[in-house]
């Protein structure tokens, strides 16, 4: 196992993380905006475990098959809203948009790659604009609001691996107290594997990265540090979150972070699919290292 | 990935013409490729690093989608996406 260790951009020290064996999770919030049950939420959301959704196609992007992407319209409810659109801009001029949740109240997970870069920013964002269940272009049910305070940990920031491709953008207002935010869980890969995961952000080539789309499909394959699995994204949805969900009524739990495409799926694994760092234990330390940076969550 | 050699582009219209804010994506080469998007600035220009070898990159602007076939070799590569 190796300890990860948490790299901020103005914070010079660095934590060691002791390992964990046990599988855990942190609970999660639905904040206090209206508490509606989403339509949206109840049709489209997989729940459980289930044998593969849908036809799977030969693709060269990461809509594998045909596009099972359905935009969300109601997203100033839970979970939609927990969810953000981000708007990245870097020293070196370069913008680019991607995808985060909350799992705190100042607290948003996103890709490393969404907050630290050298292959997009030469190093780190300068500024992030974090736009929780963002409906359509200039609809913002509960603002936005711009930081500069991001962490990642060091095998990201150093080695570019995507198997640590994690990062948090970290707020000084508590949004997420209105918006609510997401249980984390690292679960073992016998307990991912078959599991129907959801993947909801806002890609770039529908609605401008201006929509929510959601997907779902089963997990195809889980390594070490991956969960890998054919459900639809598109550039854009980096960093979104990859929950599941017991049951109709239980609340959802990110036990991933999107991140690549199926570029990134090695081919000795033989599966076309989409992959995202998985929430280890090491990794379910990292982040709950920085929910607590940031004040920690009341019910966490 | 490392940085990679720089590659500079351009999003460009049918017309020549270029398309400022349009997403950039690279869907597929020899290496992960994040699925992040890119902006192109208000003269259609971007530019990121990737690693030697073929890759394809996408740009999509409010006309449609165009994407092209790169060769990206050091020190430095530059190209065009036309939007038709």
């Amino acid at each position: 196992m190796i300890d990860l260790k948490s790299v901020s951009k103005k914070v010079s020290h660095v934590e060691s993380v002791v390992p964990q064996e046990k599988s855990r999770s942190t609970t999660g919030s639905a904040g206090s905006a209206s508490d509606e049950v989403s339509r949206s939420s109840r049709l489209l959301v997989g729940v459980g475990k289930s044998d593969p959704i849908g036809p799977v196609g030969s693709p060269l992007e990461s809509v594998i098959g045909i596009d099972q992407r359905v935009r969300i319209l109601d997203t100033e409810l839970s979970p939609w809203r927990m969810i953000c659109a981000l708007r990245m801009r870097a020293p070196n001029g370069a913008a680019a948009i991607g995808t985060g949740w909350f799992v705190g109240p100042r607290t948003v997970v996103t890709a490393g790659h969404c907050v630290h870069s050298t292959q997009f920013f030469a190093g780190w964002a300068d500024t992030i604009e974090v736009i929780p269940g963002l409906i359509g272009a200039g609809m913002r049910p509960f603002g936005s609001v711009t930081s500069g305070k991001f962490s990642s940990v060091d095998r990201w920031i150093d080695q570019a691996d995507p198997d640590f491709d994690i990062g948090c953008i970290h707020l000084d207002e508590p949004l997420g107290e209105t918006v609510g935010w997401f249980a984390i869980g690292a679960l073992s890969a016998d307990e991912l594997t078959g599991f129907l995961v959801n993947i909801s952000g806002y890609p770039s080539d529908r609605g401008s990265g201006n929509e929510q789309y959601h997907a779902v499909n089963r997990v195809l394959q889980v390594s070490d540090r991956r969960i890998f699995y054919d459900v639809d994204t598109f550039g854009g949805q980096s960093g979104a979150p990859v929950w599941t969900q017991e049951s109709a009524t239980s609340a959802p739990l990110a036990v991933g972070i999107h991140a690549y495409g199926i570029g990134g799926t090695p081919g000795s694994f033989g599966i076309t699919a989409n992959s995202a760092p998985r929430i280890i234990p090491e990794v379910f330390d990292t982040i709950s290292g920085w929910i607590d940076e940031d004040g920690g969550s009341p019910t966490g | 990935m490392n940085e990679g050699v720089l590659c500079t582009g351009r999003v460009v219209a049918r017309d020549g013409s270029p398309v400022p804010h349009a997403f950039i994506m690279i869907v597929d080469g020899p290496a992960p490729v994040p699925e992040i998007a890119v902006v192109a600035d208000d003269d259609g220009r971007f530019s990121f690093g990737l690693l030697p070898g073929e890759w394809t990159v996408q740009a999509r602007g409010e006309a449609g989608a165009g994407e092209t076939r790169v060769t990206v070799r050091p020190p430095e590569t530059g190209f065009v996406i036309a939007i038709p």
